[in-house]
């Protein structure tokens, strides 16, 4: 991302970029309920214009519906902390206030019931600020949550998000859409595992974003948007051997490095007794992972669909593509001899 | 290839024969035990048994082995893969070896399975579909009794080792013991063709001759005989070998009937090869053991000399085994047919011949003890059929007019088969007075009246004129066979008995797995984990999919509206 | 595919067939050449008796009957010589087809040089006896 802003001589957005990086790290930082707020107004501020290009019809619309929605919640948000201060002179967890925090958090994040907006929105959007919508506007939403939620609320929320993630995304055809709804899926786990702590949160929400980079990366760099692109059969071998591989850490296959967070969520699950909600995450993940391998099969086996007029030929950028191989594969196992 | 390994069993059979003669003379017996891996507490040995009966058993196949290996080099000389077949005879004598010498019975078990398996492949030698099915046949066949051994092994863990010798005289009754005897007799019933497991022995002479007469006349067959002769002190006063009593001497008496049926040469020996292994197994369960490993030598002498000779016929027949093509060979080729003749009245038991010694001293043991009437005529009346089979193959073969074709090439000059056939008749003639001048140090007590006495011979009289009569055929003689057809189908296709193991068993089981398949895998297991779970996805994605497609203006709306809902719970 | 007949037998075909099954039946009961002959003519004067039969009724329900008796009669142990199809020795050896010999490498084939130097024109002199005697291919069948 920075190397394309840096590319474009686009100074502007290199600013807007840092102010959005500072926002974020303003709202988890301070130490009043109005510091978030703050930090997430400027978040929302900063972010516009990264997004918007005039030139184009469609992103502006993108960047408008996405003003008009985080507006909304941060209106929400100011408001049930002002309630709070004034009603509730104590601090409890788990009552309605946090009910009301809670779901503002949760639509600016796009998590469900108020993801509406949210495949919308990243189908309007190039894959960088995909990838900038994706991970770093979720952080501060997050830290935010941790900070005062209600238990009931939020598993429920997490059984939603789940459920939609995985079922939505059967339809797509779009990449960029798929991603988005996978993104739901992964929201839940992240919830959850915000829930317990905010350490395990980190762990996961880092080698997500990770994953989430080389996917999106690679998908920049073949400038694909829908899946009827994928079917470009003199791909070169090892991009379609990364795009496997990453795919199927996504979702979870065990010697991938995707493993490796979710396996630490399901421990903690079990420890605290979420059985059946265990077997929700296994269950969705599992509808998550039919439709990744939907996506790459026809660059793997030995049939597969070939289009007849829209063969270009793909150069490859070998060193990011096998050093992203090469992570995904070997990262779970190296972990074990760093921290042993 | 041949001549080397020729040599090498011949050798290997003179060091047997001299050992033998030393340790039965001195009444030795030595136990090896070599210790491969001992760890803690858990230890791998490996065990062997040479005593004299092993020694003399192992003689018998070497020399046999040397002979047929010998054998082979003129009558598979126009085989490319010759030295393939070599080696795995050599492997089959191995495996042979090893089953005779060993004390427990993981060597056994190696043995026994080694020996099943290069059944198996020696049987499909020839690959047409004919050796395919019996090879099909035999190695499942044998399959059973390599699993009732597994299983045996597994009960015997309970008394702590395999060496089964030292169980035998203090664990008689015991609930375990009583469930190895059971799984061992069913290995050695399987192993030995007798009666649920007949029909592999008959479809096993798809196999090269040679491999046939060290195979299925000596070697392999006898290991089930073997292996009870060495269980013989567990099993002796159990129930089981009344039940296998009664199967043996019902595998004699139909394989008797079988022989007389059967047009094909090689069926006709195998199905007296089956005759007299129901003989050995009967006397071993009527508590003789020594007797019947008597039997079981001479019987693998005479008849490997049978089966060579068999093989020259067939050689000379070009390749047809039907005996109703042969006939009038006596004048054409005279050395061949008298081994044959030779070994054909040693098995009926003719005096002083080598079967006559164990033959007749079977018949008089049965005749001496009290056993029950069914016992006694079974096994008189597989007497007079095994001279009325033979007979009737005499008459066939040596005696009437050859049936072929106008032009043929009988040759007698083939010296190397004549060579290992004529090691093989001095053998049959001497084996049988040499080997009860060996083994029984005193001879059996047997004091029978005149006529019983004379029992045998008057069977075997009755069967030599009823097999001279039978195969005489004048131009008004109607076939008995056409007037009752019925009976005559059912005594000719051993009781249909192999119709039971082969189409029986896979047509149940196809039939039935036909069901499951139509109705699981490509039924409810589709609805309610395959497609059907699809479905219900694809439907609840399609459903979710219109709730997705909206206005952006409800999207905001509703995130009101649920803020004012819950705004309302919180103030009242 | 159940509706293309695969060859259409006439009548005297069949009975043929069925008076030829029926010798090599005899065959396998009668071993002895001579009893053979004698039972042989008995049977033929058996066929001999309808061989006149105009009717094409009774013609069928005599054919019938005939194979009816056949297969309640025949031999459990029928006799055939070894190479032919339900002998003991079929398909021991089988011989590789001609055209193998065409996919030698060419250092296996310099090791028989005159064969293979006559091959190729003795596979020109092949194709052009049968172009003598049955004429030249179809245009239309040269290619798929």
């Amino acid at each position: 991302m920075f190397f394309f802003i840096l590319i474009n001589n686009n100074s502007n957005k290199m600013f807007f970029l840092f102010i959005m990086f500072f926002s974020t790290l303003i709202s988890i930082s301070s130490n009043s309920w109005f510091g978030c707020w703050i930090g997430l107004e400027i978040n929302l501020l900063s972010f516009i214009p990264l997004i918007s290009n005039s030139k184009n019809l469609l992103s502006v619309e993108t960047s408008l519906k996405y003003f008009l929605t985080q507006s909304l919640a941060s209106i929400n948000f100011l408001f049930m902390i002002l309630i709070k201060f004034s009603l509730l002179k104590n601090f409890n967890m788990n009552n309605i206030i946090s009910i009301m925090m809670n779901s503002s958090l949760l639509m600016k994040m796009g998590s469900a019931p108020f993801h509406f907006w949210f495949p919308n929105i990243v189908e309007g959007l190039s894959w960088m600020n995909n990838f900038m919508l994706m991970t770093w506007q979720k952080i501060s939403p997050m830290i935010l949550l941790s900070y005062y939620f209600n238990k009931n609320f939020l598993i429920f929320m997490i059984i939603m998000n789940l459920i939609i993630g995985s079922l939505g995304g059967l339809n797509q055809t779009s990449l960029r859409k798929l991603l988005a709804f996978s993104s739901i899926n992964n929201l839940g786990w992240m919830i959850f595992s915000i829930m317990i702590s905010e350490n395990l949160w980190l762990f996961y929400f880092l080698i997500y974003s990770m994953m989430i980079f080389m996917m999106i990366s690679l998908f920049f760099l073949m400038n694909m948007y829908f899946m009827n692109q994928l079917f470009i059969n003199n791909m070169n071998f090892f991009i379609k051997l990364n795009l496997l591989i990453n795919f199927l850490s996504l979702g979870g296959l065990p010697p991938f490095m995707g493993f490796m967070p979710k396996w630490i969520i399901i421990k903690f699950l079990l420890i605290n007794k979420f059985y059946f909600l265990t077997f929700i995450f296994m269950m969705t993940s599992l509808i998550i992972i039919y439709y990744y391998i939907r996506i790459i099969y026809s660059s793997f086996m030995f049939n597969y669909f070939k289009m007849k007029w829209m063969n270009l030929l793909m150069k490859n950028n070998m060193l990011l593509i096998n050093l992203s191989s090469f992570i995904s594969i070997s990262s779970m196992i190296l972990s074990t001899f760093i921290f042993m | 290839m041949c001549f080397n390994s020729f040599f090498f069993l011949f050798f290997f059979m003179l060091i047997n024969f001299f050992f033998f003669v030393y340790f039965i003379m001195n009444g030795l017996s030595v136990f090896f035990e070599w210790e491969i891996i001992s760890f803690n507490s858990m230890s791998i040995v490996m065990s062997i048994l040479l005593d004299w009966m092993s020694l003399l058993f192992m003689m018998f196949v070497s020399l046999i082995s040397s002979v047929v290996i010998f054998y082979s080099k003129s009558y598979m000389n126009s085989e490319l893969n010759l030295n393939r077949l070599i080696i795995l005879v050599l492997m089959f004598v191995f495996s042979m070896v090893l089953l005779i010498i060993s004390p427990n019975l993981i060597s056994i078990l190696l043995g026994w399975d080694g020996l099943g398996l290069i059944s198996y492949c020696l049987v499909i030698y020839y690959q047409n579909l004919k050796s395919y099915n019996a090879g099909m046949l035999t190695a499942l066949s044998n399959r059973i009794g390599d699993v009732m051994i597994l299983m045996v092994i597994c009960w015997i863990m309970n008394y702590g080792s395999w060496n089964y010798i030292f169980y035998f005289d203090f664990m008689k009754n015991d609930y375990v013991m009583f469930i190895i005897s059971f799984m061992i007799i069913i290995a050695a019933m399987t192993k030995s063709a007798q009666i649920p497991f007949s029909s592999w022995l008959p479809a096993a002479m798809a196999a090269p001759t040679p491999v046939s007469a060290l195979v299925h006349s000596s070697t392999l067959v006898t290991a089930g005989v073997y292996l009870l002769i060495r269980f013989n002190y567990l099993l002796i006063d159990m129930f089981f070998f009344k039940v296998l009593l009664f199967l043996s001497i019902l595998t004699m008496f139909m394989s008797g009937i079988s022989a007389n049926y059967e047009f094909d040469l090689k069926k006709i020996i195998a199905l007296s090869t089956l005759s007299q292994l129901g003989l050995m197994m009967s006397i071993l369960s009527l508590g003789f053991p020594d007797i019947a490993f008597f039997h079981l030598l001479t019987h693998a002498m005479f008849k490997a000399l049978l089966f060579m000779c068999a093989g020259v016929i067939i050689h000379m027949m070009n390749d047809i085994q039907d005996i109703r093509y042969m006939g009038g060979l006596s004048l054409y080729i005279p050395l061949t047919s008298l081994c044959l003749n030779i070994s054909n009245l040693s098995l009926c038991g003719i005096p002083f011949l080598s079967g006559f010694y164990s033959k007749d001293l079977i018949l008089e043991m049965v005749s001496f003890n009290s056993f029950n009437l069914m016992v006694f005529i079974l096994f008189y009346l597989s007497t007079g059929l095994t001279v009325f089979y033979t007979f009737r193959l005499i008459m066939y073969v040596m005696i009437s007019d050859f049936n072929l074709m106008m032009i043929y090439n009988l040759y007698d000059e083939d010296y190397i088969m004549l060579n290992s056939m004529f090691v093989l008749l001095f053998m049959s003639l001497l084996s049988g007075s040499f080997l009860s001048w060996f083994i029984f140090f005193y001879p059996y007590m047997i004091y029978l009246p005149f006529n019983l006495k004379l029992m045998v011979i008057y069977v075997s009289i009755l069967g030599s004129i009823l097999g001279f009569m039978v195969s005489n055929m004048g131009i008004y003689s109607l076939n008995k066979l056409l007037l009752s057809y019925n009976l005559s189908s059912f005594l000719c296709l051993m009781w249909f008995m192999p119709n039971l193991s082969t189409y029986g068993l896979s047509y149940i089981y196809l039939n039935f797995s036909q069901i499951l398949f139509k109705n699981i895998d490509m039924g409810w297991s589709e609805i309610y984990s395959g497609k059907g779970i699809f479905n219900i996805l694809k439907n609840y994605s399609v459903f979710y999919n219109i709730y997705q497609m909206n206005n952006f203006k409800i999207y905001l709306f509703s995130f009101i509206l649920w803020f004012m809902i819950l705004f309302i719970f919180f103030f009242i | 595919m159940a509706q293309i007949p695969l060859g259409v037998k006439t009548h005297a075909q069949k009975v043929c067939s069925l008076y030829k099954r029926a010798l090599r039946n005899l065959e396998a009961y009668y071993d002895r050449r001579h009893v053979y002959r004698y039972q042989a003519v008995l049977l033929r004067e058996r066929f001999d008796k309808h061989a006149k039969e105009t009717n094409m009724i009774k013609a069928n329900e005599l054919l019938k009957e005939g194979e009816e008796e056949l297969f309640l009669k025949q031999h459990p142990i029928p006799k055939y010589f070894a190479t032919s199809p339900g002998g003991v020795a079929h398909e021991r050896v089988v011989t590789p087809p001609d055209w193998v010999l065409d996919y030698w490498h060419p250092l296996e084939k310099a090791q028989y040089p005159e064969y293979f130097k006559k091959r190729e024109q003795r596979k020109k002199e092949f194709v052009a006896m049968w172009e003598k005697e049955y004429g030249k291919p179809d245009e239309k069948d040269k290619h798929h």
